[in-house]
């Protein structure tokens, strides 16, 4: 009889718990949210240059933990060049995101020497892939966002590299200023300078005024 | 030797002034008096592209063709055994994609069929037998040959499978009245036919394998600067 009234008891908060658990597991899905806006370089890169690009925002939009990876692929609609892979460099390979968590990942450009200068173009795509299932077919999400990015053939100097030069210039000329007045120090070397009376010259000969 | 020392201190003075006042900058002042202040919470509208997928994975079932001996109802038989999730003729579509965030489109491919587990198997490519072949199809009547496999999508706006293909590409079912365009809130209900290889190596033991269907969000179009 006890254990009749614990069950009636309990059995409003089991079928409470059932029908919330169960919506959730029918409802599992996986999926990935990455910036709409493209990953742009500010400025041109140059042959044999790396160089940071902005960083992804990437985001786990399934219901559970996830494994995101970013790649690099080609533009499947064309538009500038293709970015071949082993030039964008992700900070890290993959993270994992619990649900609804966001991330920076940073970037880094590596353009081989041989690049060919012009404008390039490419999709960032995160991929997300949740627990892998025996039996049928996984189903996996990702999202993708442009990339661009161009290519000059001269590393054209900048304002500060100018600054930069040329107080290493004034800074260099200073030095060199200084030890040369310390070696004509120490050398004992004593330049005398001694002013001669000079003459009237011809307009005093020839009446000139003097004040 | 004193001069020299003089001059280099001048100078490196000279830059410690020139970059500590770049990076200084002045604070507030303190403030005076007590302050309180609140916090104001608001919620903003989803502005970056999200898809998602669910369930995660799908059981792949009816199975049928295959040649006797090698033909069974509980398995994929071969040359060219089929399995479906889902059912277009009955309406059956138990994948559902939905895309939300700014306007962009929806790309699907399929990935390699890889044994489970510890089981011994060749990875099966996925090929195309019409369209964009990238991966043709090696098999008779552009069949799936040696290791190929192909994957055939429907929703239930489609009039017939779409064969899906290892390159990223437009899913045509995902709004087949407006090719792939996809906008905050769309949503598909979808299912798919899988069709195995000719043949696979005697080598290989596998009798357990998982495919992989990949669904992208991607952006809308390409505003690029040409050269």
């Amino acid at each position: 009889m006890a254990l009749r009234g614990l069950l009636g008891a309990l059995a409003p908060a089991v079928l409470t718990g059932a029908l919330v658990a169960v919506p959730q597991a029918a409802q599992a899905s996986i999926g990935v949210g990455i910036q709409p806006g493209p990953v742009q370089l500010s400025g041109a890169a140059h042959p044999g240059q790396s160089v940071a690009l902005p960083p992804v925002a990437v985001v786990n939009a399934g219901t559970g933990r996830e494994t995101i990876w970013v790649t690099v692929q080609r533009d499947p609609r064309g538009g500038g060049l293709p970015v071949p892979p082993s030039w964008v460099r992700p900070g890290m390979p993959s993270v994992q995101l619990a649900r609804r968590h966001a991330i920076r990942i940073p970037l880094e450009l590596v353009v081989p020497a041989g690049a060919k200068p012009g404008f390039y173009v490419a999709d960032i795509v995160a991929t997300a892939s949740g627990p892998a299932s025996a039996h049928g077919a996984n189903l996996g999400a990702a999202a993708a966002t442009l990339l661009e990015f161009r290519v000059t053939p001269d590393p054209a100097p900048g304002f500060w590299w100018s600054v930069f030069t040329q107080t290493l210039w004034a800074l260099l000329i200073l030095i060199a200023l200084a030890a040369v007045v310390l070696v004509v120090r120490r050398s004992g070397l004593r330049v005398r300078v001694e002013r001669e009376s000079a003459g009237y010259g011809p307009a005093d000969e020839y009446g000139g005024t003097h004040a | 030797m004193r001069s020299l020392l003089v001059v280099a201190a001048i100078v490196i003075g000279g830059f410690l002034v020139i970059h500590v006042g770049k990076v200084a900058t002045a604070k507030d002042p303190p403030p005076h008096g007590h302050s309180n202040s609140v916090a104001i919470t608001f919620h903003t509208m989803q502005t970056y592209r999200t898809i998602t997928v669910s369930p995660t994975a799908v059981n792949c079932g009816g199975y049928a063709r295959g040649n006797p001996p090698n033909r069974s109802k509980g398995a994929m038989g071969f040359p060219w055994g089929t399995c479906a999730v889902g059912d277009r003729v009955k309406g059956k579509d138990p994948v559902t994609i939905t895309y939300n965030g700014i306007q962009g489109l929806v790309f699907v491919h399929a990935g390699w069929a890889m044994p489970n587990g510890n089981e011994v198997g060749t990875p099966w490519k996925p090929c195309s037998s019409a369209g964009h072949r990238a991966v043709a199809c090696t098999g008779k009547n552009g069949m799936p040959g040696y290791n190929q496999y192909t994957v055939r999508n429907f929703s239930p706006e489609s009039p017939a499978p779409t064969q899906i293909t290892g390159n990223n590409l437009c899913d045509v079912n995902f709004r087949p009245l407006s090719g792939c365009y996809a906008s905050r809130g769309n949503s598909q209900r979808e299912g798919f036919y899988i069709t195995g290889p000719s043949k696979i190596p005697t080598t290989d033991t596998a009798q357990s394998w998982t495919a992989w269907v990949i669904w992208t969000a991607m952006p809308q179009h390409y505003k690029g600067h040409h050269e």
